[in-house]
């Protein structure tokens, strides 16, 4: 997908940590564009990159990676875009190699599997500064010797230090088209690997590069035989014969390719490094306080609780002004259109309406991309995963779980999109599944009315609050078993050998990170919003269709001395009564009534779908008292209380019986996946499988908690 | 010789052996941790799991089940790689 | 049928129409495989730094 102007293109690859991707942004001076690969799900970054003399170059940033053996699909990817096996995109003219200067052996490791593929390769040696901090002094001329005369330069991505080195070497690089210079295989070892790539060639009738048949010879997973069409029956004794003689010259053929590779990196470091007096590293000092048996969770408690309850009351304010704007909209809007009632509805309650309580999210999930930037930037990311990985083990996910699931409890949403972090695709859906059974604050007002009409008056403020803190620890209750069972039992997740490593910390870019932050609500917002836009016109549509004429004469017939007010706010209870909505609310409360639920807490339910804070609004619908109902608005309250069933076996007792009123919390704690949460499920899960999965389970649920809260209660009280 | 996860916080150890079959180990040795190198275990995380290991200038955690495959030596003269901390 | 009528059916028609054919085209195009190692899901990642 190379654009006309940037006819070659560039690989940046890397060891994660490395500061590649502010190399990344600094080389492309943020000309980038987020695209697919086709038949994989990793995004595609790339951007255009000038080498000055007015060349540019493509540049794609591939996911950093420790080694070509991938371990997941999104690694995989890196090898197969070296290799120009991706189809739509051809073999990169020159490959970047990112390094940490602070630990040249490991970060060579990658670089010198990446010769084996024989491409011209720039080695950048980044975070410099770090290094010089330390005391290391490099000796890049020796070290490009060395490597076979590939330039080796060194920057600091961070501080935007020798990026026009980097320019000029990749421009070099293209130009002279210098490959680094290869391990020498020892013999046995390079006759294993002819075997194999000859046996390859003839039995898929493809050509097999040096490189693939090392991956064929020293990979576990088949990932590379699966590409080539190389069955199990073709390859089994092929490879096998072909790990023999490897382990005959003394070598374990699944330990052979780093130790051969590390020997000879030994050799090419000799020399290169020097170490002097320098200044040790912070990151020890630090982790002693952040990890330390007692004050390490304390503080990270601290920090967890301080982050995410900022997205809070960070957002509220900006909440609330997009909020005002959108009723000012609404208050614009809808006058122009009085002579047309149902367009007016559709444009100030369907489209600006829904829309607008969809965009109300916006400043949380920037506010919490932002946070989870600067918490990965940093490197505190690690340390979180660490401390928590003991919690989710044993139910088969590991520490980098927490985050995402942590952040739940502000919205769904961003807290789906931040399980990107997880690099095993079940592990990542178990996640996503279990996300939404963290309380997201759209339940507060639900909680809040709840308790504030009948907790609280007849219990007391120290039940009220005892309730709200049970109604968010409900969600986490059924969520455990909910992840045992989804891992252990349905996805099979396979322990995933928790390896992780706890890099440097280092102070974010406020660059990249708020860049970052802008990209990922960017591409939120254009997917998840079309969706929501789309549903949120089909409920108001089956809200408000169909009217009569003749509702209005009724009302006006029962109601001959009431107010005009009062009037118009019978009328839109009545019409809703009459919807599709209502009528279906009406025709499926019998499925709630185990539940203490009448038709309008049913509607209600039923119509919050786009948005759980709904609910509200359209209790004070259907109770009569107007659209404009708020969570402590005390006339609904009122309407709520004096509430009585009307007929059935329940007549004349309260609607809002404290079994009702736990049921419906109960409920909606459980029962909470708004639109939103459902289509970015869909899209983060790749389908709407495990979508309609989570809303089928999560609603049965909901409902057979729910019931069972009811029928206990109302028999105790 | 001894099972990297009965190791003290703060003990060195040079590695002895691993099994090269296991994809954590692979991990590691890509990492750098092959027989012969010398390692530390800094920690052990606060709730006793997973392990904080240093080796080769990084530090990697690595969960307690999968490093009791891991034999150290912790009698041999370990020499400190690099005075260095990340 | 007046316009105000017409206009909002076809608004309505066209977000259902919309979504049906979302649907639609997810289903076909899971159908084909779009899912690389499949394990039931299949997530969009950016790359690590």
């Amino acid at each position: 997908m190379s654009t006309p102007e940037a006819g070659l293109l560039v690989a940046l690859v890397g060891n994660p940590n490395t500061g590649k991707s502010t190399l990344f942004n600094a080389l492309t001076g943020l000309r980038q564009r987020v695209g697919n690969y086709p038949g994989v799900t990793v995004a595609r970054k790339s951007g255009t990159c000038d080498l000055g003399d007015g060349q540019k170059v493509e540049l794609v940033d591939l996911p950093g990676l420790y080694s070509l053996a991938a371990a997941s699909p999104d690694e995989q990817v890196v090898i197969d875009a070296l290799s120009g096996n991706i189809a739509g995109d051809r073999r990169p003219d020159a490959v970047v190699l990112v390094v940490d200067s602070t630990n040249l052996l490991r970060n060579l490791f990658l670089a010198s599997q990446v010769a084996e593929l024989g491409r011209p390769v720039v080695i950048v040696l980044n975070q410099a500064d770090v290094a010089k901090e330390q005391g290391l002094r490099i000796d890049t001329e020796l070290l490009s010797r060395r490597l076979g005369g590939v330039p080796v330069v060194l920057s600091s991505a961070w501080k935007g230090e020798g990026i026009l080195d980097v320019r000029r070497a990749i421009a070099s690089s293209v130009a002279k088209q210098t490959p680094m210079k290869r391990v020498a295989w020892p013999t046995n070892i390079a006759t294993a690997l002819a075997d194999v790539a000859t046996a390859a060639a003839a039995d898929t009738g493809k050509p097999i590069s040096e490189a693939e048949a090392q991956r064929l010879l020293f990979d576990t997973n088949p990932s590379t035989a699966d590409r080539l069409g190389w069955t199990l029956a073709q390859r089994d004794k092929t490879l096998r014969s072909a790990r023999d003689r490897v382990r005959n010259s003394g070598y374990n053929p699944m330990a052979a390719e780093p130790l051969v590779h590390y020997a000879h990196l030994r050799l090419v470091l000799e020399g290169v490094v020097t170490e002097g007096v320098g200044k040790a590293g912070r990151s020890a000092a630090v982790d002693r306080l952040l990890l330390h048996r007692f004050l390490g969770p304390v503080l990270f408690l601290g920090i967890m609780l301080g982050f995410f309850g900022s997205v809070f009351w960070l957002a509220k304010f900006p909440m609330e002004w997009i909020q005002f704007g959108v009723d000012a909209l609404k208050g614009v809007v809808a006058p122009q259109l009085e002579a047309y009632p149902m367009l007016q509805s559709l444009l100030a309650d369907g489209i600006i309406g829904g829309v607008g309580a969809f965009l109300v999210f916006l400043p949380q999930i920037l506010i919490l991309f932002l946070f989870i930037g600067i918490l990965e930037d940093s490197g505190y990311m690690a340390r979180a995963a660490f401390i928590m990985d003991r919690l989710f083990s044993w139910c088969g996910l590991n520490g980098k779980s927490f985050v995402p699931l942590l952040s739940g409890f502000a919205c769904a949403i961003p807290s789906l999109l931040s399980t990107r972090t997880i690099e095993d695709p079940k592990a990542r859906l178990a996640t996503a599944f279990v996300v939404p059974f963290m309380s997201c604050s759209a339940r507060f007002p639900v909680y809040a009315l709840m308790c504030a009409a009948f907790i609280g008056p007849i219990y007391g403020a120290g039940w009220q609050s005892v309730v709200m803190i049970g109604m968010h620890c409900v969600g986490l209750f059924f969520a455990v078993p909910t992840a045992f069972v989804l891992t252990r039992l349905v996805l099979k997740v396979k322990p995933q050998p928790f390896v992780l490593e706890l890099p440097r910390y280092q102070m974010p870019k406020p660059r990249d990170v708020v860049w970052r932050m802008w990209q990922n609500a960017a591409e939120f917002v254009s997917k998840a919003g079309t969706v929501i836009f789309a549903i949120t016109i089909i409920v108001w549509a089956l809200s408000y269709f169909p009217r009569d004429a003749s509702v209005v004469e009724r009302i006006k017939a029962a109601n001959p001395s009431a107010t005009e007010e009062v009037v118009k706010a019978k009328l839109q209870a009545a019409y809703v009564e009459q919807s599709y909505m209502g009528r279906f609310g009406k025709a499926v409360q019998p499925i709630f009534d185990p539940l203490g639920f009448d038709w309008k807490i049913t509607v209600g339910v039923l119509a919050s779908f786009p948005a759980r804070e709904v609910i509200v609004s359209t209790l004070g619908v259907t109770y009569s008292v107007g659209e404009g109902a708020e969570a402590d608005s005390r006339h609904l309250r009122q309407a709520m209380q004096d509430a009585k069933w009307s007929e059935g076996p329940r007549a004349g007792t309260p609607i809002f019986s404290l079994a009702a009123v736990l049921a419906l919390m109960v409920f909606f704690a459980l029962c909470s996946q708004c639109g939103p949460t459902i289509a970015t499920l869909a899209q983060e899960t790749g389908g709407w499988k495990w979508a309609a999965g989570s809303f089928v389970y999560m609603t049965a649920l909901a409902w057979l908690a729910g019931t069972a809260v009811y029928q206990v209660v109302i028999r105790l009280t | 010789m001894t099972p990297l996860s009965q190791l003290l916080p703060g003990q060195f150890g040079k590695l002895a052996s691993l099994n090269p079959e296991r994809g954590v180990d692979q991990r590691l040795m890509a990492l750098g941790l092959l027989p012969g190198m010398v390692l530390k275990l800094i920690r052990r995380a606060p709730l006793g799991d997973p392990l904080a290991i240093e080796f080769g200038g990084q530090v990697v955690s690595l969960r307690l089940a999968e490093a009791e495959n891991l034999i150290v030596d912790v009698s041999a003269d370990c020499p400190i790689q690099r005075p260095r901390q990340p | 049928m007046n316009l105000e009528a017409v206009i909002v059916g076809a608004i309505v028609g066209v977000a259902a129409g919309w979504l049906i054919r979302r649907l639609l085209a997810a289903a076909r195009r899971r159908k084909e495989g779009g899912c690389a190692g499949d394990c039931g899901c299949a997530t969009k990642l950016k790359p690590k730094k």
